[in-house]
């Protein structure tokens, strides 16, 4: 360990030299990059992370030189890598700097899967607010290329993500055209139901009994078996719990559909915001009488 | 003076690197009674019958301890950066940087670890306040009675859309595939787009000899002028004698 810790200081010495120096074919940049590149990796090995993300950085800087983009943008992403253990910041920024390549260069599709990264990067971090504008622009880069899926996979974080920060319209339009696009697709129309569903939630969580009566016909327009099935049927009594102002009936509602399909923790935490606004609504009921 | 100065550091060192370890052995064990107390709320949640007392009780006990942790790590992380102060001052050392470096993994894991935790009993005890009421006791009855023959169907259909959420997760592995795939193709691009690079310093190359092929006819042609110059006055001086 001590042993490529001095080999990877050796290698960095001999880089900046070379850097330094005259060269006569003006291949210098390129020595040096190979130089970087075992200094790097003996820092790697070393376990020394924040100095093989700098070394990585000034690896990227000799590739930008050299007018080597893929290779510099490549050198990005391993120095993210590194400061991921110990910088957060430093991580994104590097991200963000292989993905400005990336669009330079034209390869969009991985532009979008590292955007994807520094998005899951905030969402470990508990920064909701820029783990959504990221998953938007992946999605977005992921729709350019045609990539379907992914994009939806992160228009589905947007709306969870949108959701927790009671932008509730929004998921609410993010899971209906998610719900559309998988009706035309045989293989993903069965998830309908579960968008459909997340979409009532958010409905539920605005507080608007007419919108969510208009939003239920709208979606048995949109999938006519979805009124036969059990979410349709734990929304249309919510909804009706809601109208009559009547917690009991409405944890009674959610315990039955919990015991057959558990709720996840998304779920529970909207429906408990919904809960609550309704039990406020009740006490005050009561304050009038 | 300079010995000195150096044995307070490293007495310094040595005392903060034995308190950073009992800090850690304090979290180690905080965070395992942590990790039962959410055990213990998933068992008290999923009765739904004595839902009534428990929460608070545990509510109290685990926003307490959640407290006592957090202020911990955030000792341990004043602890680590004392320390690496201590080591940047002191010179460079590699036991030294190492023992930090494993200071730092182990500050960075039970930060991790500390919030799953966390996040796991917030779902768990939400869950458990949604489902609370003061009717438990005839939804129990009325949904264990009723609703046991239509349960079978339902958990069965439960398992087929898990099934195909995982087939979802296959397509999305074979799609990153593809996704390595493409940026290798692009790899390989760029080789080729480095041979070309290649091929152009041969230009270079013979540029570098015309230049030197230049020089040396400026030079050839130098010295005959000098030749001439020379010859020339000879032969006036000859013919003027």
């Amino acid at each position: 360990m001590g042993d490529h810790l001095a080999r990877a200081e050796d290698f960095e010495n001999k880089a900046e030299k070379k850097l330094s120096g005259w060269g006569l074919f003006g291949s210098k940049f390129e020595d040096a990059a190979d130089l970087f590149d075992k200094s790097a990796n003996s820092y790697k090995l070393a376990k020394s992370w924040d100095k093989a993300g700098s070394t990585y950085i000034k690896l990227a800087n000799c590739n930008l030189k050299l007018e080597s983009k893929h290779e510099a943008a490549q050198a990005y992403v391993d120095a993210a890598h590194c400061y991921k253990k110990t910088n957060i910041n430093e991580s994104v920024s590097c991200l963000d700097n292989a993905v400005n390549i990336f669009c330079e260069i034209g390869r969009l599709s991985m532009a979008a899967r590292y955007l994807k990264e520094i998005a899951e990067l905030y969402e470990s971090e508990q920064n909701i607010e820029q783990a959504v504008v990221y998953y938007e622009k992946s999605a977005d880069f992921y729709e350019n290329e045609e990539v379907n899926t992914s994009a939806n996979q992160c228009k589905q974080k947007v709306a969870q993500f949108s959701a927790q920060l009671e932008q509730y319209q929004r998921s609410i339009e993010i899971y209906e055209d998610i719900a559309r696009q998988s009706l035309s697709n045989n293989l993903l129309k069965y998830g309908v139901k579960g968008h459909l569903l997340n979409a009532g939630i958010c409905q539920l969580c605005k507080d608007d009994v007419i919108a969510i009566t208009n939003a239920l016909e709208r979606y048995q327009d949109l999938d006519p078996t979805f009124s036969g099935t059990r979410e349709y049927r734990l929304l249309a009594d919510i909804a009706a719990a809601i109208d009559e102002e009547d917690v009991g009936k409405f944890t009674e509602v959610i315990k039955e559909f919990d015991s057959m399909t558990p709720l996840d923790s998304w779920k529970t935490t909207l429906l408990l915001r919904v809960k609550e606004k309704l039990k406020a609504k009740e006490l005050e009921e009561d304050d009038l009488t | 003076m300079r010995d000195t100065n150096l044995e307070l550091q490293e007495s310094g060192w040595e005392e903060l690197r034995k308190e950073a370890r009992k800090i850690e052995g304090d979290l180690d064990v905080k965070l395992s009674s942590y990790a039962k107390l959410g055990a213990r709320f998933t068992q008290g949640g999923s009765g739904y019958v004595d839902s009534g007392s428990p929460p608070i009780g545990s509510s109290r006990s685990w926003k307490s301890m959640e407290m006592e942790i957090q202020s911990l790590l955030e000792k341990l992380l004043d602890i680590n950066d004392s320390m690496s102060r201590c080591a940047a001052s002191a010179g460079p050392a590699t036991s030294v940087t190492q023992k930090l470096a494993r200071h730092r993994d182990i500050l960075h894991e039970f930060t991790q670890e500390f919030r799953r935790i966390k996040g796991n009993i917030n779902s768990m005890r939400e869950h458990a306040e949604l489902l609370s009421s003061v009717r438990d006791d005839i939804t129990d009855f009325k949904t264990s009675g009723s609703m046991s023959p239509r349960m079978q169907l339902l958990r069965e259909r439960a398992s087929i859309h898990g099934n195909i959420s995982h087939i979802d997760d296959v397509i999305s592995q074979a799609q990153a595939t593809r996704a390595v795939l493409g940026s290798q193709r692009t790899l390989f691009t760029d080789v080729q787009g480095k041979v070309k690079v290649l091929g152009d310093k041969f230009p270079m190359i013979r540029s570098l000899l015309g230049s030197i092929r230049r020089r040396r006819s400026r030079d050839t042609l130098i010295l005959s002028a000098v030749i001439a110059a020379c010859t020339l006055f000879l032969i006036i001086y000859w013919l003027s004698k």
